[in-house]
């Protein structure tokens, strides 16, 4: 695992533009419609579940 | 070669879903009475659902019982296998899902405005965790040095981690985390499972035959969902305890302050972590590397069985493909995976989807924390192949299966062949079958006990007016694998039994 090495301005505005637009070679350097199925049911749980989701997913501590 | 026994325990997380007011404002009661009607849904559907039983105990060997925290805890029968416990493990995911589908279809009957879903994961957004724990059968020497496996386990997560998506202002600045366990602990050893847990459970270590064998309890692994990372985290951790057993552990680096280093890695694998006598640091990789390359050494080929020598070029090349691994772990986006180690490991996987996901939608896509960002880290680990996120990828061809399906469906209803598992379930197969009753109070001791008259009864047993003396069977030895039918103890419970010599 490696992180690009970079300093001071140029690491800023990396990241920043990394923030703004990712562009994750890794995830999108293969394409095809499995690709296009598994971004799709993506959307759809998204849609779905709801955003109060996250709020109501609260759990006691266990071990 | 002294054989091993490997064997896991995973607490489920329960989201009970009532339609009324949200849990997120609830107090610590109010949530525990609530997860206690959840649990209770659980239970009773589990009665349903895993017969043959005798209480908690299962047909397969393994144990399904809801632990502290209404969490449902499966534990799989003691293999001597790591892929069969790979097989048992995800059987037990199998059976919670049925059990959930269950309590789910018993809510729509009664006409509850309810949903119950389950998830295999380690901890909420609001800073809760639950366990993932793994069981090594050891030698009493290997017990005896067991800090010199801790610079191993608090690194073993740069390929069984299963990832998280950080809460703004908890997680320092990074997007996304290695590990979701990682944060929740505060010592080396411990005797606690909760509060500041240990990295090595120290608790019950004693098994029978002292002198003999001892239980090396870990706690501080994710729930996996890629069979693969399971395989090797468990395989991994087995081939380095040979090492130490074979008195061939000293001299690898450890670390200063081992708890820290373990959050280190979490947040960014890529950093030097502090070695006791070294100016330079090491980071996770070489730490890994290190390991790896003793057990090389140490073992060869000559020393290792089939299995292990699997698990030994697995590790080597999941090294090298992480190695070439590029993220950036304060945007939390993944930039190149040129050896496709998402195929294999949860967390890349993960940060994989998420950064399609960040690519691919709008709105609020490329903040770190953001809401959807969270919401994708909880659907990868649901249960509900519906709804998850991982089984939707696993379908699709996306990962490496390291087990057949025919084997997860087996474990779900056979005991693995080689330990005292084989016993335990075999025997409460046959005497569910025969009208007994058994009790099994712990994993080495079972009690066969005739249903009659004014005896207390489990609804898994109908009373059926016979009564035979009471007999107790006892598993101390973890490799006694014997047609249960064999021991003169059973034989003479089924013949008065049978007989019915002791109608009532």
């Amino acid at each position: 695992m490696a992180k690009t090495k970079q300093t001071g301005r140029a690491r800023r505005k990396q990241d920043e533009a990394e923030a703004l637009a990712p562009q994750a070679r890794g995830a999108s350097a293969s394409a095809g419609p499995e690709l296009e199925d598994l971004d799709a049911f993506i959307e759809k749980v998204l849609e779905e579940a709801g955003e109060e989701f996250l709020d109501e997913f609260r759990q006691i501590e266990g071990e | 070669m002294r054989p091993r026994i490997y064997g896991t325990e995973t607490e489920y997380a329960l989201h009970y879903r009532t339609g009324g007011e949200s849990s997120e404002t609830w107090d610590e009661e109010e949530l525990a009475r609530h997860f206690e009607e959840g649990a209770s849904l659980i239970g009773e559907a589990a009665q349903e659902v895993v017969a043959p039983a005798a209480g908690e105990f299962l047909g397969n060997g393994g144990r399904f019982y809801l632990d502290r925290g209404g969490h449902p805890e499966y534990a799989t029968p003691e293999c001597s296998s790591v892929f069969d416990l790979v097989a048992h493990e995800q059987a037990g995911d199998r059976l919670m899902l049925e059990i959930a589908r269950k309590a789910q279809a018993r809510l729509r009957r009664e006409g509850r405005p309810a949903t119950l879903s389950v998830f295999k994961n380690n901890a909420d957004f609001h800073g809760n965790s639950y366990g993932s724990h793994e069981n090594y059968l050891v030698t009493p020497r290997a017990s005896d040095r067991l800090e010199t496996l801790i610079p191993f386990l608090a690194t073993r997560q740069v390929f069984a981690g299963t990832g998280k998506v950080s809460v703004p202002g908890r997680s320092g600045d990074v997007a996304y985390q290695v590990s979701q366990r990682a944060d929740f602990f505060g010592c080396v050893f411990n005797d606690r499972a909760s509060g500041e847990r240990g990295i090595i459970h120290t608790r019950k270590r004693e098994v029978h035959q002292p002198g003999e064998n001892r239980r090396l309890h870990i706690i501080v692994g994710d729930s996996n969902l890629s069979e693969a990372a399971m395989a090797l985290k468990i395989g991994s951790t087995g081939l380095v305890l040979r090492v130490l057993e074979e008195g061939r552990i000293e001299g690898l680096p450890q670390l200063c302050s081992p708890v820290d280093a373990l959050k280190m890695v979490s947040r960014d694998p890529g950093q030097r972590l502090e070695i006791q006598g070294k100016r330079a640091g090491r980071t996770a990789l070489e730490i890994q590397s290190a390991y790896l390359e003793r057990v090389q050494r140490t073992l060869g080929r000559g020393k290792l069985n089939g299995e292990e020598t699997r698990v030994l070029e697995v590790w080597s090349r999941m090294l090298e493909g992480l190695s070439r691994v590029r993220f950036s772990p304060k945007a939390g986006i993944l930039e190149d995976d040129p050896g496709d180690v998402r195929r294999q490991v949860d967390w890349v996987l993960k940060l994989w989807v998420l950064s399609r996901a960040d690519a691919e939608g709008t709105g609020d896509g490329g903040c770190a924390g953001s809401a959807r960002r969270r919401q994708i880290d909880l659907r990868y680990h649901d249960l509900d192949p519906r709804k998850s996120i991982f089984a939707r990828c696993r379908e699709l061809g996306l990962t490496d299966r390291v087990v057949e399906e025919a084997d997860v469906q087996r474990a779900r209803v056979d005991p693995p062949r080689n330990t005292r598992a084989w016993t335990r379930g075999v025997l409460i197969r046959d005497m569910v079958e025969r009208k007994v009753e058994v009790r099994v109070a712990t994993w080495d001791r079972l009690r066969l006990g005739g249903t009659g008259r004014g005896a207390e009864c489990t609804p898994f047993f109908a009373s059926c007016g016979r009564r035979a003396p009471p007999v107790d069977v006892k598993l101390d030895d973890p490799f006694d694998a014997e047609d249960p039918a064999r021991r003169p103890e059973v034989r003479e419970f089924i013949a008065a039994w049978e007989g019915g010599g002791s109608d009532v």
